[in-house]
């Protein structure tokens, strides 16, 4: 038999043993086959060697089984299958879960800390006072009520005295007045 | 997270093809898909071991294989070439072989020499019955193609492609792949009927 690249007719030869050939080219080459009986026998030949191998071949499986390799193949491929699909349904649920925490995005948190420092600033400064022409005044508390203090105690007086140093204040006035109350009450019932 | 393996229901009366169980697969599926795994499995496995001239690396490329389907399921579904699933599947198998072998080139190259080496021996030595002989002859004798002939022989046999297909998935002319068919054949006829040791 020669080469087929040689010789194109053996392609044709093998498309026509092979049922592939379209209805035209396979009508033309059996007018050829009738005529030409080198061609008949080329046709034989291959006929006979397609045999012999796929005889071949399927004796060649049935002497090897491969059962046990074939079952391992298929357990490890089932096991690679549901491995896949759990993997894909993993990756497909999360998405859902994935977008809300993404709602939030990821660069509002350093805007939010800078923005609560510039407003923190922003109200310290504010929180000083200011003169006629802009500038900073010096903070002046001596109107800023003080906690009351303890006078030093005098040698006369078994009981402290309380002054308050807060006079403006309403409130502050009533309970100095409330104390004072209750220090006569305490010397009375001395 | 409960992940459920679907059955999806089928329209009365309608195919099961390869196209169906890959699309259902694709769906979430995997009875569908064990199914179309089974369908090919012992002609893969086969036409692999043929292919690779090994069992155990025939099983290693059986399943890459299988993931490779798995990771471009998509591909397929959306647009299928000719010959369908089946081409499909018997062309990564064969890629993902010939990428083993081209890996693995001096390794390959270098247990051809032994496994020459060894089984010439061992048909020397051993007296097996002429059924089995022959048979061993014939596997000896499809080791002894070259990588293309013996391609395009096993994926005609084991895939049942027809030649065009083949053709198509080898990217080669149909002369070509025909050309390689016959070679093949012929060097089959001449080795099985000279003595094994010539």
């Amino acid at each position: 038999m020669n080469d087929v690249d040689d010789n194109p007719e053996q392609a044709q030869l093998l498309l026509y043993l092979a049922n592939e050939m379209p209805p035209a080219p396979r009508q033309a080459l059996e007018k050829r086959l009738e005529a030409d009986a080198d061609l008949r026998d080329h046709l034989a030949a291959l006929r006979e060697a397609d045999s012999s191998l796929n005889q071949g071949l399927a004796g060649l499986d049935a002497a090897e089984p491969i059962e046990v390799r074939l079952r391992s193949a298929e357990r490890e491929t089932v096991r690679s299958l549901r491995q896949w699909h759990i993997d894909r349904s993993i990756n497909q649920t999360p998405q859902s879960a994935r977008l809300r925490v993404r709602r939030v995005p990821f660069w509002l948190y350093p805007l939010t800390a800078a923005a609560v420092v510039l407003v923190g600033l922003g109200l310290w400064y504010l929180s000083f006072d200011r003169n006629a022409d802009g500038t900073l005044a010096h903070h002046d508390d001596s109107d800023t009520p003080r906690m009351p203090v303890w006078d030093a105690p005098d040698d006369n007086e078994a009981a402290p005295d309380i002054e308050l140093a807060v006079r403006d204040s309403d409130s502050f006035g009533e309970l100095e007045e409330e104390m004072s109350k209750l220090i006569a009450l305490s010397r009375a019932l001395q | 997270m409960a992940v459920t393996f679907v059955r999806t229901t089928e329209p009365a009366g309608e195919q099961l093809t390869d196209e169906l169980l890959a699309r259902r697969l694709r769906d979430g599926d995997v009875i569908a898909g064990e199914s179309l795994a089974r369908r090919y499995s012992e002609q893969l496995l086969r036409y692999l071991q043929r292919l690779t001239r090994s069992e155990q690396v025939a099983e290693d490329v059986y399943q890459q294989t299988w993931l490779s389907v798995l990771e471009h399921l998509d591909k397929f579904t959306s647009g299928a070439g000719p010959g369908g699933f089946k081409a499909w599947l018997f062309r990564i198998a064969t890629n993902k072989s010939n990428d083993l072998w081209r890996s693995k080139g001096r390794e390959h190259r270098a247990y051809d020499g032994l496994r020459l080496v060894t089984e010439t021996e061992a048909a020397d030595a051993a007296a097996v019955p002429e059924t089995a002989e022959h048979v061993e002859k014939l596997r000896w004798a499809i080791d002894q193609l070259p990588d293309s002939q013996r391609q395009v022989l096993l994926l005609r046999y084991y895939s049942e492609m027809k030649f065009v297909e083949i053709a198509e998935m080898l990217g080669c002319p149909l002369n070509t792949a025909l050309g390689r068919m016959h070679k093949a054949m012929v060097r089959l006829k001449q080795l099985l009927e000279e003595p094994r040791t010539a």
